[in-house]
Protein backbone atom coordinates (compact mmCIF):
# COMPACT_ATOMS: atom_id res chain seq x y z
CA UNK A 1 0.00 0.00 0.00
CA UNK A 2 2.86 2.37 0.96
CA UNK A 3 4.74 1.45 -2.25
CA UNK A 4 1.70 2.15 -4.47
CA UNK A 5 1.17 5.53 -2.74
CA UNK A 6 4.79 6.41 -3.46
CA UNK A 7 4.38 5.48 -7.14
CA UNK A 8 1.26 7.66 -7.39
CA UNK A 9 3.09 10.59 -5.73
CA UNK A 10 6.09 10.27 -8.08
CA UNK A 11 3.71 10.06 -11.04
CA UNK A 12 1.94 13.25 -10.03
CA UNK A 13 5.22 15.07 -9.42
CA UNK A 14 6.47 14.05 -12.87
CA UNK A 15 3.28 15.33 -14.44
CA UNK A 16 3.65 18.63 -12.61
CA UNK A 17 7.22 19.03 -13.80
CA UNK A 18 6.40 18.24 -17.44
CA UNK A 19 5.78 21.41 -19.38
CA UNK A 20 3.33 21.50 -22.23
CA UNK A 21 4.64 21.92 -25.78
CA UNK A 22 5.57 25.36 -27.00
CA UNK A 23 6.96 26.87 -30.22
CA UNK A 24 9.53 29.67 -30.19
CA UNK A 25 10.27 32.11 -33.02
CA UNK A 26 13.11 34.61 -32.79
CA UNK A 27 14.09 37.44 -35.09
CA UNK A 28 16.90 40.00 -35.39
CA UNK A 29 17.39 43.16 -37.42
CA UNK A 30 20.46 45.44 -37.46
CA UNK A 31 20.11 49.03 -38.68
CA UNK A 32 23.47 50.71 -38.07
CA UNK A 33 26.90 49.79 -36.70
CA UNK A 34 27.19 49.55 -32.93
CA UNK A 35 29.61 48.46 -30.23
CA UNK A 36 29.71 48.25 -26.45
CA UNK A 37 32.84 48.38 -24.31
CA UNK A 38 33.51 46.79 -20.96
CA UNK A 39 32.19 49.00 -18.18
CA UNK A 40 29.49 50.57 -20.31
CA UNK A 41 25.87 50.03 -19.31
CA UNK A 42 22.49 49.25 -20.82
CA UNK A 43 18.98 49.81 -19.44
CA UNK A 44 15.79 47.91 -20.22
CA UNK A 45 12.64 50.02 -20.27
CA UNK A 46 9.15 48.87 -21.17
CA UNK A 47 6.99 51.01 -23.43
CA UNK A 48 4.30 52.91 -21.58
CA UNK A 49 0.82 51.61 -20.82
CA UNK A 50 -0.26 55.13 -21.80
CA UNK A 51 0.36 54.04 -25.40
CA UNK A 52 -1.53 50.78 -24.96
CA UNK A 53 1.53 48.62 -24.29
CA UNK A 54 0.98 45.93 -21.67
CA UNK A 55 4.42 44.50 -20.96
CA UNK A 56 4.14 42.85 -17.56
CA UNK A 57 6.34 43.94 -14.63
CA UNK A 58 7.31 40.34 -13.90
CA UNK A 59 8.51 39.93 -17.51
CA UNK A 60 10.76 42.99 -17.08
CA UNK A 61 12.10 41.57 -13.79
CA UNK A 62 12.76 38.23 -15.49
CA UNK A 63 14.54 39.92 -18.43
CA UNK A 64 16.76 42.01 -16.13
CA UNK A 65 17.76 38.94 -14.08
CA UNK A 66 18.21 36.66 -17.08
CA UNK A 67 20.43 39.14 -18.94
CA UNK A 68 22.50 39.75 -15.82
CA UNK A 69 23.26 36.00 -15.61
CA UNK A 70 24.07 35.57 -19.30
CA UNK A 71 26.92 37.99 -19.82
CA UNK A 72 29.61 40.00 -18.04
CA UNK A 73 30.64 42.16 -21.00
CA UNK A 74 28.56 45.18 -19.91
CA UNK A 75 26.59 46.40 -16.92
CA UNK A 76 22.83 46.24 -16.65
CA UNK A 77 21.20 48.99 -14.64
CA UNK A 78 17.98 47.76 -13.09
CA UNK A 79 14.90 49.40 -14.65
CA UNK A 80 13.45 50.64 -11.33
CA UNK A 81 16.81 52.02 -10.16
CA UNK A 82 17.23 53.80 -13.51
CA UNK A 83 13.74 55.35 -13.32
CA UNK A 84 14.41 56.53 -9.75
CA UNK A 85 17.78 58.07 -10.66
CA UNK A 86 16.31 59.84 -13.68
CA UNK A 87 12.92 60.71 -12.15
CA UNK A 88 10.73 62.04 -13.78
CA UNK A 89 12.17 61.73 -17.28
CA UNK A 90 11.63 58.00 -17.94
CA UNK A 91 8.25 57.47 -16.27
CA UNK A 92 5.39 55.75 -18.20
CA UNK A 93 3.85 59.12 -19.09
CA UNK A 94 7.09 61.00 -19.77
CA UNK A 95 9.63 58.58 -21.29
CA UNK A 96 10.44 59.01 -25.00
CA UNK A 97 8.20 56.67 -26.98
CA UNK A 98 9.91 57.07 -30.37
CA UNK A 99 13.53 57.55 -31.31
CA UNK A 100 12.55 61.02 -32.62
CA UNK A 101 11.68 62.03 -29.02
CA UNK A 102 15.19 61.28 -27.79
CA UNK A 103 17.10 64.44 -28.90
CA UNK A 104 14.71 66.73 -26.97
CA UNK A 105 15.45 64.81 -23.77
CA UNK A 106 19.18 64.47 -24.37
CA UNK A 107 19.46 68.23 -24.98
CA UNK A 108 18.98 68.67 -21.24
CA UNK A 109 22.49 68.98 -19.85
CA UNK A 110 21.57 67.48 -16.45
CA UNK A 111 20.25 64.27 -18.10
CA UNK A 112 23.13 64.01 -20.54
CA UNK A 113 25.67 64.38 -17.71
CA UNK A 114 23.98 61.74 -15.58
CA UNK A 115 23.87 59.27 -18.50
CA UNK A 116 27.54 59.94 -19.14
CA UNK A 117 28.42 59.55 -15.43
CA UNK A 118 26.73 56.13 -15.35
CA UNK A 119 28.18 55.21 -18.78
CA UNK A 120 24.73 54.29 -20.08
CA UNK A 121 25.20 53.65 -23.80
CA UNK A 122 22.06 51.78 -24.83
CA UNK A 123 18.41 52.08 -23.89
CA UNK A 124 16.45 48.96 -24.81
CA UNK A 125 12.75 49.59 -25.26
CA UNK A 126 10.59 46.51 -24.66
CA UNK A 127 7.12 46.07 -26.10
CA UNK A 128 4.76 43.11 -26.12
CA UNK A 129 2.69 40.98 -23.82
CA UNK A 130 1.35 37.51 -23.12
CA UNK A 131 -2.12 36.89 -24.51
CA UNK A 132 -4.53 34.00 -24.25
CA UNK A 133 -5.78 33.35 -27.79
CA UNK A 134 -8.30 30.60 -27.25
CA UNK A 135 -9.58 28.44 -24.46
CA UNK A 136 -11.99 25.57 -24.25
CA UNK A 137 -13.10 22.59 -22.18
CA UNK A 138 -14.91 22.30 -18.90
CA UNK A 139 -13.75 21.65 -15.40
CA UNK A 140 -16.09 21.32 -12.47
CA UNK A 141 -15.26 20.91 -8.84
CA UNK A 142 -17.56 20.01 -5.98
CA UNK A 143 -17.16 19.70 -2.24
CA UNK A 144 -19.40 18.07 0.32
CA UNK A 145 -19.31 16.81 3.88
CA UNK A 146 -17.70 13.55 2.69
CA UNK A 147 -14.94 15.23 0.65
CA UNK A 148 -14.51 16.89 -2.72
CA UNK A 149 -12.99 16.58 -6.14
CA UNK A 150 -12.81 17.87 -9.70
CA UNK A 151 -13.64 16.32 -13.03
CA UNK A 152 -13.14 17.50 -16.60
CA UNK A 153 -10.60 18.78 -19.06
CA UNK A 154 -9.65 22.39 -19.92
CA UNK A 155 -7.07 23.84 -22.29
CA UNK A 156 -5.95 27.24 -23.52
CA UNK A 157 -3.50 28.70 -26.06
CA UNK A 158 -1.07 31.42 -24.95
CA UNK A 159 1.20 33.56 -27.10
CA UNK A 160 4.01 35.57 -25.53
CA UNK A 161 5.34 37.99 -28.09
CA UNK A 162 7.98 40.59 -27.15
CA UNK A 163 10.24 42.93 -29.09
CA UNK A 164 13.32 44.86 -27.99
CA UNK A 165 14.29 48.00 -29.86
CA UNK A 166 17.90 48.95 -29.12
CA UNK A 167 18.54 52.71 -28.97
CA UNK A 168 22.08 54.07 -29.03
CA UNK A 169 22.01 57.16 -26.79
CA UNK A 170 25.25 58.60 -28.19
CA UNK A 171 24.16 58.25 -31.83
CA UNK A 172 20.50 59.04 -30.95
CA UNK A 173 19.52 56.24 -33.32
CA UNK A 174 17.89 52.83 -33.23
CA UNK A 175 20.68 50.36 -33.97
CA UNK A 176 18.53 47.25 -34.18
CA UNK A 177 15.60 45.15 -33.08
CA UNK A 178 15.35 41.65 -31.68
CA UNK A 179 12.20 39.72 -30.92
CA UNK A 180 10.97 36.48 -29.43
CA UNK A 181 7.55 34.94 -29.83
CA UNK A 182 6.51 31.79 -28.00
CA UNK A 183 3.19 29.99 -28.46
CA UNK A 184 2.00 27.07 -26.40
CA UNK A 185 -1.00 25.14 -25.21
CA UNK A 186 -1.65 24.49 -21.54
CA UNK A 187 -3.96 21.72 -20.37
CA UNK A 188 -5.61 20.76 -17.08
CA UNK A 189 -7.02 17.24 -16.97
CA UNK A 190 -8.86 16.52 -13.75
CA UNK A 191 -9.95 13.21 -12.28
CA UNK A 192 -10.59 14.06 -8.62
CA UNK A 193 -7.36 16.13 -8.54
CA UNK A 194 -6.69 18.72 -11.29
CA UNK A 195 -3.24 18.32 -12.87
CA UNK A 196 -2.07 21.53 -14.58
CA UNK A 197 0.39 20.96 -17.45
CA UNK A 198 1.42 24.49 -18.32
CA UNK A 199 3.15 25.89 -21.39
CA UNK A 200 5.40 28.50 -19.81
CA UNK A 201 5.30 30.84 -22.79
CA UNK A 202 6.22 34.00 -20.87
CA UNK A 203 9.30 32.55 -19.16
CA UNK A 204 10.40 30.92 -22.44
CA UNK A 205 10.00 34.28 -24.21
CA UNK A 206 12.05 35.90 -21.43
CA UNK A 207 14.85 33.37 -21.96
CA UNK A 208 14.60 33.74 -25.76
CA UNK A 209 14.70 37.53 -25.72
CA UNK A 210 17.56 37.74 -23.21
CA UNK A 211 19.54 35.28 -25.40
CA UNK A 212 18.85 37.54 -28.38
CA UNK A 213 19.94 40.73 -26.57
CA UNK A 214 23.09 39.11 -25.15
CA UNK A 215 23.88 37.68 -28.61
CA UNK A 216 23.29 41.05 -30.28
CA UNK A 217 26.00 42.71 -28.19
CA UNK A 218 28.47 39.80 -28.34
CA UNK A 219 28.94 40.11 -32.13
CA UNK B 1 -20.72 18.86 10.70
CA UNK B 2 -23.92 20.75 9.84
CA UNK B 3 -22.81 23.71 11.94
CA UNK B 4 -19.47 23.79 10.07
CA UNK B 5 -21.29 23.75 6.72
CA UNK B 6 -23.63 26.57 7.73
CA UNK B 7 -20.72 28.61 9.07
CA UNK B 8 -18.65 28.24 5.87
CA UNK B 9 -21.69 29.18 3.72
CA UNK B 10 -22.22 32.23 5.93
CA UNK B 11 -18.55 33.29 5.52
CA UNK B 12 -18.76 32.92 1.72
CA UNK B 13 -21.92 35.09 1.60
CA UNK B 14 -20.34 37.72 3.86
CA UNK B 15 -17.12 37.97 1.82
CA UNK B 16 -19.16 39.17 -1.20
CA UNK B 17 -19.42 42.64 0.34
CA UNK B 18 -16.72 43.81 2.71
CA UNK B 19 -15.08 47.01 3.86
CA UNK B 20 -11.49 47.61 2.73
CA UNK B 21 -9.15 49.96 4.57
CA UNK B 22 -5.89 51.19 3.02
CA UNK B 23 -3.22 53.57 4.27
CA UNK B 24 -1.00 55.34 1.73
CA UNK B 25 2.55 56.26 2.69
CA UNK B 26 4.44 56.40 -0.60
CA UNK B 27 7.01 58.90 -1.76
CA UNK B 28 8.80 59.95 -4.96
CA UNK B 29 12.52 60.13 -5.76
CA UNK B 30 14.22 63.55 -5.74
CA UNK B 31 13.71 64.87 -9.29
CA UNK B 32 16.71 65.28 -11.56
CA UNK B 33 16.35 69.02 -12.16
CA UNK B 34 18.42 72.17 -11.72
CA UNK B 35 17.46 74.10 -8.61
CA UNK B 36 16.88 77.84 -8.48
CA UNK B 37 18.33 79.69 -5.48
CA UNK B 38 17.15 83.17 -6.51
CA UNK B 39 13.44 82.66 -6.00
CA UNK B 40 11.67 82.66 -2.65
CA UNK B 41 8.61 80.37 -2.80
CA UNK B 42 5.86 79.78 -0.24
CA UNK B 43 3.45 76.90 -0.73
CA UNK B 44 0.21 76.06 1.05
CA UNK B 45 -2.02 72.99 0.88
CA UNK B 46 -5.78 72.58 1.21
CA UNK B 47 -7.16 70.21 3.85
CA UNK B 48 -7.69 67.44 1.28
CA UNK B 49 -3.96 67.54 0.47
CA UNK B 50 -2.70 67.90 4.05
CA UNK B 51 -4.54 64.86 5.36
CA UNK B 52 -7.08 63.18 3.09
CA UNK B 53 -9.39 60.34 3.97
CA UNK B 54 -11.34 58.93 1.01
CA UNK B 55 -14.52 57.02 1.78
CA UNK B 56 -16.37 55.40 -1.09
CA UNK B 57 -20.09 55.14 -1.63
CA UNK B 58 -21.28 51.60 -2.24
CA UNK B 59 -22.98 51.68 -5.65
CA UNK B 60 -23.85 48.01 -5.90
CA UNK B 61 -24.47 45.31 -3.31
CA UNK B 62 -21.54 43.28 -4.59
CA UNK B 63 -19.08 46.18 -4.28
CA UNK B 64 -16.65 46.60 -1.43
CA UNK B 65 -16.70 49.85 0.48
CA UNK B 66 -13.32 51.56 0.58
CA UNK B 67 -11.60 53.75 3.11
CA UNK B 68 -8.30 55.14 1.82
CA UNK B 69 -6.20 57.20 4.21
CA UNK B 70 -3.66 59.32 2.33
CA UNK B 71 -2.28 60.82 5.58
CA UNK B 72 0.20 63.56 4.55
CA UNK B 73 1.57 61.64 1.52
CA UNK B 74 0.36 64.17 -1.08
CA UNK B 75 1.84 67.11 0.84
CA UNK B 76 5.18 65.28 1.22
CA UNK B 77 5.34 64.48 -2.51
CA UNK B 78 4.67 68.11 -3.49
CA UNK B 79 7.26 69.30 -0.97
CA UNK B 80 9.91 66.97 -2.47
CA UNK B 81 9.19 68.36 -5.95
CA UNK B 82 9.22 72.02 -4.83
CA UNK B 83 12.39 71.57 -2.74
CA UNK B 84 14.17 70.16 -5.79
CA UNK B 85 13.30 73.27 -7.83
CA UNK B 86 13.59 75.98 -5.19
CA UNK B 87 16.27 76.22 -2.53
CA UNK B 88 14.07 78.71 -0.67
CA UNK B 89 10.75 76.94 -0.28
CA UNK B 90 8.61 77.42 2.83
CA UNK B 91 5.23 76.03 3.75
CA UNK B 92 2.39 78.14 5.13
CA UNK B 93 -0.76 76.94 6.94
CA UNK B 94 -3.03 78.94 4.65
CA UNK B 95 -3.09 81.56 1.90
CA UNK B 96 -4.39 84.17 4.38
CA UNK B 97 -1.35 83.74 6.62
CA UNK B 98 1.06 84.67 3.83
CA UNK B 99 1.88 88.37 3.95
CA UNK B 100 2.36 90.50 0.82
CA UNK B 101 5.90 90.59 -0.58
CA UNK B 102 7.03 87.72 1.64
CA UNK B 103 7.69 85.52 -1.42
CA UNK B 104 8.36 85.83 -5.14
CA UNK B 105 5.94 83.01 -5.88
CA UNK B 106 3.06 81.53 -3.88
CA UNK B 107 1.77 78.10 -4.86
CA UNK B 108 -1.51 76.67 -3.56
CA UNK B 109 -2.37 72.98 -3.96
CA UNK B 110 -5.92 71.62 -3.95
CA UNK B 111 -7.08 68.06 -4.65
CA UNK B 112 -9.86 68.35 -7.22
CA UNK B 113 -10.73 64.69 -7.78
CA UNK B 114 -9.70 61.18 -6.85
CA UNK B 115 -11.34 58.36 -8.80
CA UNK B 116 -10.70 54.69 -9.25
CA UNK B 117 -12.11 51.63 -10.96
CA UNK B 118 -11.93 48.15 -9.51
CA UNK B 119 -11.85 44.95 -11.62
CA UNK B 120 -15.39 44.22 -10.39
CA UNK B 121 -16.76 47.56 -11.63
CA UNK B 122 -14.77 47.68 -14.90
CA UNK B 123 -15.10 43.96 -15.66
CA UNK B 124 -11.38 43.61 -16.35
CA UNK B 125 -8.31 42.46 -14.44
CA UNK B 126 -6.85 45.76 -13.26
CA UNK B 127 -7.25 48.67 -10.87
CA UNK B 128 -7.18 52.13 -12.49
CA UNK B 129 -6.66 55.34 -10.52
CA UNK B 130 -7.01 59.00 -11.56
CA UNK B 131 -5.98 61.98 -9.43
CA UNK B 132 -6.39 65.63 -10.39
CA UNK B 133 -5.06 68.72 -8.61
CA UNK B 134 -5.65 72.40 -9.13
CA UNK B 135 -2.57 74.52 -8.48
CA UNK B 136 -2.95 78.29 -8.13
CA UNK B 137 0.17 80.40 -8.57
CA UNK B 138 0.33 83.94 -7.25
CA UNK B 139 2.93 86.68 -7.54
CA UNK B 140 4.43 88.58 -4.59
CA UNK B 141 1.35 90.86 -4.39
CA UNK B 142 -0.82 87.75 -4.09
CA UNK B 143 -2.36 88.29 -7.52
CA UNK B 144 -3.23 85.08 -9.38
CA UNK B 145 -0.88 84.69 -12.37
CA UNK B 146 -1.34 81.03 -13.35
CA UNK B 147 -3.83 78.24 -12.77
CA UNK B 148 -2.60 74.72 -13.48
CA UNK B 149 -4.35 71.36 -13.63
CA UNK B 150 -2.00 68.50 -12.82
CA UNK B 151 -3.21 64.95 -13.24
CA UNK B 152 -1.87 61.51 -12.46
CA UNK B 153 -2.89 58.08 -13.69
CA UNK B 154 -1.89 54.67 -12.42
CA UNK B 155 -3.00 51.17 -13.27
CA UNK B 156 -2.10 47.79 -11.86
CA UNK B 157 -3.03 44.33 -13.06
CA UNK B 158 -4.33 42.21 -10.21
CA UNK B 159 -1.96 39.37 -11.28
CA UNK B 160 -0.19 37.79 -8.35
CA UNK B 161 -0.89 40.65 -5.93
CA UNK B 162 -2.41 39.70 -2.61
CA UNK B 163 -5.07 41.53 -0.61
CA UNK B 164 -5.13 45.25 -1.32
CA UNK B 165 -1.60 45.39 -2.78
CA UNK B 166 -2.83 45.86 -6.36
CA UNK B 167 -4.96 48.96 -5.65
CA UNK B 168 -2.26 50.27 -3.29
CA UNK B 169 0.26 49.98 -6.12
CA UNK B 170 -2.10 51.66 -8.61
CA UNK B 171 -2.51 54.63 -6.20
CA UNK B 172 1.25 54.85 -5.64
CA UNK B 173 1.85 54.83 -9.43
CA UNK B 174 -0.77 57.59 -9.89
CA UNK B 175 0.84 59.74 -7.16
CA UNK B 176 4.26 59.20 -8.73
CA UNK B 177 2.77 60.25 -12.08
CA UNK B 178 1.41 63.43 -10.45
CA UNK B 179 4.92 64.22 -9.21
CA UNK B 180 6.38 63.57 -12.67
CA UNK B 181 3.79 65.75 -14.42
CA UNK B 182 4.24 68.59 -11.92
CA UNK B 183 8.03 68.48 -12.33
CA UNK B 184 7.78 68.63 -16.12
CA UNK B 185 5.18 71.43 -15.96
CA UNK B 186 7.47 73.44 -13.67
CA UNK B 187 10.48 72.77 -15.90
CA UNK B 188 8.62 73.79 -19.07
CA UNK B 189 6.72 76.77 -17.67
CA UNK B 190 9.42 78.28 -15.46
CA UNK B 191 10.61 80.83 -18.08
CA UNK B 192 7.00 82.03 -18.57
CA UNK B 193 6.43 82.21 -14.80
CA UNK B 194 9.52 84.37 -14.39
CA UNK B 195 8.22 86.85 -16.96
CA UNK B 196 4.85 87.08 -15.17
CA UNK B 197 6.35 87.83 -11.77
Amino acid sequence: MIVSNKIISVGFLTLFIINACSTTRIDEEVNVAYSIKEGESIVLLSDSYHTGNKTENDFMDCLNKSLLKKQNQFNIINTNDFQNMFYPWFEPSTAPQRIEDLPKLLNKEIIKNKLSELQIKYLIKITGETKTNASSGALSCAAGPGGGGCFGFAWWDDTSSYEASIWDLSQEASVGNVSASVSGTSVIPAIIIPIPILARTQSNACVGLSDQIAGFFSK
Amino acid sequence: MKIKLILSTFIIILSGCTSQSITISSSVPIPLVLSNNDLKVISYFSDNVNDYLFTSEVLEKTDNSWEINFQDTQKNIFTIILNSFFDNNDISDSFENISDNSADLIMGFNLESFEFLTPQIASNDKYSVWIKYKINIYDQKKDLIQNWSITGYGEQLTGSFEGNDAILNAINIALRDVGANLTIKLENDMPELLTLM
